[in-house]
């Protein structure tokens, strides 16, 4: 047997152990390339990919009773890998009626050839779980962030929409849509300064959740007696706002014609403007509260105050009449308010004087936006002297609602001050703020007493006389509803349509303690023009019904109560 | 104390012998064997946190899964619920069930279940010495009685509007 002599075995076991140690050392350096240069190589990059973007949950929109009225929810990119697609005959034909699109379409991009062709946007979880069943391999699924609005097109004008790109357009979604769409998470590999690998990590921040101040149920009472009234007249749209006169919380705000935000991709853009807080128009006769309002609390005129109306007046060189060109001789105010004079109404601003009637139509609001949580609210326009198209004969038609222009949001806002005593309030549409477990009231906000209290009281008998006496047909029985009518014209370059009007009302119930305050306005109708035969049903039809949905006793069993 | 001393001392001076004893060759192979299961050592912990820290990826990635699985079922109840509460369906289904819009609401006082204030409020505000029969115990006939009673003393209130009134 030979024997190693222990100088051979040192030698040997000194070989055996350098490579050894060079076999190590080989792996050891094919581990850390591995990791340094090619880091995917390590892990399978089905597992992690190195970068990635987790998009946030938009937030969820509730009514004031958390009815859900726009939700989050995933949607599909449906695509294709043409050269995996052995028939693409079988596969259009497939295809064509799940995912609702032209066959040929669907086959033409199917023949075209390359690694993926998108075939549809937007689809849902059920379409794409059905057409993977059997598409595995050809068709792929990307999931995309999506929006639905489960109640339709009801109170589209206040929500709004989100687009393919998860971004929120007009009402709700667009004011608030910084908060309602949160914050993307992220993870991103990087290097330290040894130049390990490591991977920097944020969670997506999902976003709020808003509550909004708008009652489901009276949107839809509001949006079906609106769609009715225009249908009826025959006229091409109309506006209804329903405010509690208190907060200045918006309890229903429609516009018609209206659409579905779950088509908006369809839809005519027009469409998407609100017309309550984005269009403005003249005010007409319902302007006149605030005329008289403005010089009762500047003391220009008290409620016992009469004037003479010899059926014309000439402010600024321009004669002003009374729309039905009647003279009425001694006239109270409160008759001048019931039969809507205009030459009253001039009568009673030019005795204010230009510098307080325009400082009150400022303190009422115009001329300004209101601040209320709408995308693209417009502040209206008027002007004032010392503005280069300002007219002294502005001061007379001003007063009735002429020559100015308004938003029906403004014009409520207005109303509801006197309603509420003088308050002057904030409209909001958005109540509650709900972020994970942490909840946000957004409280009323006053924003300054316009009239005294005292002032609004006379202003309210003065206007439950008007219907009471001449505005009938917004009479509600066993209610004392205060408001008026309105007319107006609209105007075209260079003067007014004589054929079109621009019919409203508005008004608050009960009177004497307002629940709500309303405006109705049917634009151009065309089987009748008067504020008074065409908006004040419509008024009192909602207002009838908004009653009972709030359960507003009559004012004698009110009176019995307290 | 001392004796710790002296021992350690022994141990220490029976290694540096037994060192020294050791050939240069064999001393280097010892070096070069401590060096290769220093190697090791190293090469494992790495590959031990590469593959835990795989797992922990593959954890993340089933969990964020199930997230986007519940988030998308939730949604999708939450819709579900919403579909079922729109109002042209409720309303559909109550005239389905024969109901219809009111012709009339009539105003009703609602008699709550407890005792009346029979001698002014004053009174009323103030809690019981002592309660020998709980007024919850009262018969339906009796409450009534005592309601008509206060009624009676303190000044009718309107109990009831009339159809349209």
């Amino acid at each position: 047997m030979n024997v190693l002599t222990q100088d051979q075995f040192y030698r040997r076991a000194l070989a055996l152990a350098t490579a050894l140690l060079s076999v190590v050392a080989v792996v050891v350096w094919r581990l850390v390339f591995l990791q340094r240069e090619h880091p995917t190589e390590v892990l399978p990059d089905t597992v992690l990919a190195p970068e990635a973007v987790f998009p946030p949950e938009r937030g969820n929109i509730y009514d004031c009773h958390g009815y859900l009225l726009a939700a989050a929810s995933t949607v599909y990119d449906i695509g294709a890998t043409p050269r995996n697609v052995k028939d693409a005959e079988m596969l259009a034909d497939r295809l064509a009626p799940l995912l609702d699109e032209p066959r040929e379409r669907l086959l033409t991009l199917l023949r075209k050839g390359g690694a993926h062709v998108p075939l549809k946007r937007g689809v849902s979880a059920e379409v794409k779980d059905s057409i993977l069943e059997w598409g595995e391999g050809v068709i792929q699924a990307d999931p995309q962030p999506g929006r639905v609005y489960p109640s339709r097109s009801l109170a589209a004008c206040v929500l709004g929409f989100v687009s393919g790109e998860a971004e929120g357009y007009y009402g709700v979604e667009g004011y608030y849509d910084e908060l309602l769409a949160g914050e993307a998470g992220f993870r991103m590999a990087t290097r330290d300064s040894l130049g390990s690998l490591f991977y920097q990590f944020r969670a997506p921040r999902d976003g709020v959740d808003l509550f909004l101040t708008l009652d489901r149920n009276m949107q839809y009472v509001v949006e079906e007696a609106l769609a009715k009234a225009v249908l009826t007249n025959d006229a091409k749209g109309g506006v209804v706002i329903v405010m509690d006169p208190a907060t200045g919380a918006i309890l229903a705000m429609a516009g018609n014609p209206t659409y579905d935000p779950n088509d908006f991709a369809v839809t005519d853009q027009s469409l998407f403007v609100n017309p309550a807080v984005s269009d403005h128009y003249e005010p007409g006769s319902v302007f006149k509260i605030v005329t008289i309002a403005s010089a009762l609390d500047a003391g220009a005129i008290s409620p016992s105050s009469t004037y003479y109306d010899n059926g014309q007046i000439v402010v600024g060189g321009r004669v002003i009449e009374n729309s039905s060109g009647v003279a009425y001789g001694e006239t109270r105010i409160a008759d001048l308010l019931a039969q809507s004079l205009n030459v009253g109404a001039a009568h009673v601003s030019t005795s204010l004087g230009a510098v307080k009637f325009y400082e009150y139509l400022r303190r009422f609001g115009f001329g300004q936006p209101t601040g209320v949580d709408l995308a693209y609210e417009v502040p209206g326009n008027l002007r004032v002297p010392g503005d280069r198209e300002w007219h002294e004969s502005d001061l007379g038609t001003n007063s009735f609602g002429q020559g100015l222009a308004v938003t029906p949001l403004q014009m409520l806002c207005a109303v509801s001050a006197v309603g509420n005593g003088g308050l002057l309030m904030r409209p909001h549409v958005v109540s509650r703020i709900v972020e994970k477990d942490e909840v946000t009231e957004l409280p009323p906000q006053v924003v300054r007493q316009v009239i005294s209290p005292e002032v609004a009281g006379q202003m309210t008998q003065m206007l439950v006389y008007a219907v009471d006496t001449v505005l009938t047909a917004a009479a509600i029985p066993n209610y004392q509803v205060a408001g008026k009518s309105g007319t107006s014209e609209v105007p075209v370059p260079g003067g007014y349509d004589p054929k079109e009007t621009i019919a409203s009302f508005a008004g608050y119930v009960p009177a004497d303690d307002p629940r709500f305050s309303m405006l109705v306005i049917i634009d151009r109708p065309q089987k009748d023009y008067w504020g008074m035969t065409v908006a004040a049903p419509v008024f009192r039809e909602i207002a009838q019904q908004l009653l009972t949905l709030l359960a507003v006793p009559p004012d004698s069993v009110r009176a019995s109560m307290q | 104390m001392g004796s710790g001393r002296i021992a350690a001392s022994r141990s220490e001076t029976f290694l540096g012998q037994a060192i020294a004893q050791l050939s240069d060759d064999l001393r280097r192979w010892l070096y070069v064997l401590a060096l290769l299961c220093l190697i090791s050592l190293l090469a494992f912990l790495y590959l031990t946190r590469a593959s835990h820290v795989a797992r922990q990826i593959e954890e993340m990635r089933g969990c964020e899964s199930q997230l986007r699985e519940l988030r998308r079922a939730n949604s999708a109840i939450l819709l579900q619920i919403a579909q079922c509460e729109q109002l042209p369906r409720i309303q559909q289904a109550a005239r389905d069930l024969g109901l219809g819009e009111p012709q009339h609401i009539e105003y009703v006082e609602v008699v709550l279940d407890q005792p009346a204030p029979l001698f002014g409020d004053e009174m009323a505000r103030e809690p019981p010495l002592s309660s020998p029969v709980d007024s919850s115990h009262l018969s339906g006939w009796w409450q009534e009685a005592l309601c008509q009673f206060a009624d009676w003393i303190l000044g009718s209130v309107a109990r009831a509007e009339p159809p349209g009134g």
